[in-house]
């Protein structure tokens, strides 16, 4: 049985901002040996060299199957066990599975073990979701007064008027139509395309 | 009202018929929506369909009999409510080893035990020169790739250590042969043909050859919940139907085809999907759409054979549950080169016994 306390945790994943998360979350809670495989191909020699006890590894990737193979056929993990196959804990797996994340444990690690580390990737996993977001949501504001500027510019030229007046003009638009300002400027920008 | 019945795929052209009956409303005829979803693994369909965030899914037929078997990795047991197709697949190898094989060969090149045997005196070369055994992948444990590989490699009496089985998913076969981490491979449609235009990988054998009739992917419901509700995966399999006769049509044919490329997400093209057909790799007519227990029967055997469950007969009458019949299955395929005239639940063991003697 492997020592609790040492753990080999491989995660695999190509997205880097996903892994650092990942990766920092174990270390803080204490798990020194994490290592991180970003190949697709190959994927059953580089475990095997590597002889992990817990694999993470991202919920999308078709490698899920390899591990499988890995797992159930071979006799060299023969003493493994998918987490999502043996698990009892119903509401554990529908979170990871909410969550993205799938985790593949040799077997003999206590339970409470392995759902502790699992419980650690699931908030990980969500935090780098709601990250990405928080990015999306940044970049679609940043668009939005990128519009609004392009769109003010062309009416100030058009109607030789100050910015000010131009702003005023599409927000009493958009109240009067129930839209964003950003899609006003949007619509503007478009129908400036024709008068070219 | 229509019910709505949510399923998993996986982007093959086997998922053909589920496509088609979705697109063509023959889902709508059966008072069902198919709300249908591409998933990377089988592994994820698996387990979607065993924590209810799927309905039903498009699954290997071996994986269902090993749910019902109780083997290692599957949480709730599954049943097939209806086949969505027969044969597909095909043995893949890399160019260099069909050049090899070739200069090897010696009798009929489309018969898979010259090929296999061509391959037994390869490996014994490489082992003598010293080289790692020659690796071919197959894409879950529990698959008809993997016992359709185990019964060529068998064909040509190779050891079963001197060439090494490997999981690679579809989507990878064609860069993981390119890449040599794998010199050959057996996989559904479309992977053999797009990796072949590539130039990644040769044609072989289709597997029809190997396995006539070979049942292969099953349109699978959580046993549980196919009791409680049984008019449901019923009506899932008239819709299947519905699909697989109309496509049988002339007039259909083409947009049959173009259907089920357009909607599969693999990248293949009408024409593909075609070829699979009027060569009869693949079968996606009504007949090929029904389901025995002898079948799933048969795949028992393949799976004691390739040491994956226990020879029992209680297991080998369990294994039969595991498909809900449908009327008109053709029979198991014989296995030729194993002298099984035909297969006979019934006499399992003497199946067996051709397979693992």
């Amino acid at each position: 049985m492997p020592d609790e306390k040492n753990l080999l945790i491989v995660i695999v994943d190509q997205n880097p901002l996903r892994t650092a998360i990942l990766r920092d979350g174990l270390r803080e809670a204490g798990h020194e040996q994490v290592m991180i495989v970003d190949a697709f191909l190959d994927l059953e020699r580089r475990l095997r060299e590597i002889n992990p006890d817990i694999v993470l590894i991202d919920l999308e990737n078709p490698n899920r199957d390899v591990l499988e193979q890995m797992i159930r056929v071979s006799g060299v993990h023969a003493r493994a066990v998918a987490m999502f196959a043996d698990s009892s804990d119903a509401a554990m797996i529908n979170a990871a599975i909410d969550a993205g994340v799938s985790a593949y444990v040799v077997d003999g690690l206590k339970k409470e073990r392995v759902k502790a580390i699992v419980d650690l990737c699931i908030s990980r996993f969500n935090a780098f979701a709601r990250l990405r977001e928080e990015l999306a949501a940044v970049q679609g504001q940043l668009a939005d007064r990128k519009a609004i500027d392009q769109a003010k510019g062309l009416l100030m030229k058009a109607k030789n008027i100050s910015e000010e007046q131009a702003y005023a003009m599409m927000r009493k638009v958009a109240m009067n139509e129930g839209k964003k300002i950003a899609d006003i400027a949007r619509s503007l920008i478009t129908a400036a395309e024709f008068f070219k | 009202m229509t019910r709505l019945l949510r399923i998993g795929f996986m982007p093959l052209t086997d998922a053909g018929l589920l496509l088609v009956a979705s697109a063509k409303n023959f889902d709508r005829d059966e008072g069902l929506r198919f709300e249908l979803s591409p998933e990377p693994s089988w592994a994820n369909l698996r387990d979607k369909l065993a924590l209810g965030i799927y309905d039903a899914a498009h699954m290997l037929a071996p994986a269902v009999v090993a749910s019902t078997l109780g083997l290692n990795g599957f949480p709730a047991p599954m049943i097939g409510a209806v086949a969505l197709g027969l044969d597909g697949n095909a043995i893949s190898v890399s160019p260099a080893l069909a050049v090899a094989l070739r200069e090897k060969i010696s009798g009929e090149a489309a018969d898979p035990a010259c090929t296999a045997r061509a391959l037994a005196e390869l490996s014994a070369e490489r082992a003598f020169d010293g080289l790692p055994p020659l690796r071919f992948a197959h894409v879950f444990p529990y698959s008809s790739h993997h016992y359709q590989l185990r019964l060529w490699l068998r064909s040509g009496a190779i050891r079963p250590d001197a060439v090494q089985l490997t999981v690679t998913p579809p989507p990878l076969m064609q860069q993981a042969i390119e890449g040599g981490y794998i010199d050959g491979f057996c996989v559904g449609g479309p992977w053999n043909t797009l990796a072949q235009q590539a130039g990644a990988s040769e044609i072989l054998h289709p597997c029809r050859v190997l396995t006539p009739d070979c049942p292969e992917k099953v349109l699978a419901f959580r046993s549980e919940a196919a009791e409680r509700e049984p008019e449901l995966p019923r009506d899932a399999a008239r819709a299947i139907r519905r699909a697989a006769l109309w496509g049988e049509k002339k007039e259909n044919r083409e947009e049959f085809c173009r259907t089920i490329a357009e909607k599969t997400g693999a990248g293949a093209s009408p024409a593909m999907v075609a070829a699979s057909l009027d060569q009869n790799w693949l079968r996606l007519d009504a007949e090929a759409t029904a389901l025995a227990g002898s079948q799933a029967s048969w795949l028992y055997v393949l799976m004691v054979a390739a040491g994956q469950a226990f020879a029992d007969d209680g297991q080998a009458a369990l294994a039969q549950t595991a498909f809900w019949p449908l009327d008109g299955a053709p029979p198991p395929p014989s296995a030729p080169g194993f002298k099984i005239a035909a297969f006979d639940p019934r006499h399992w063991r003497e199946a067996l016994a051709a397979l693992a003697g």
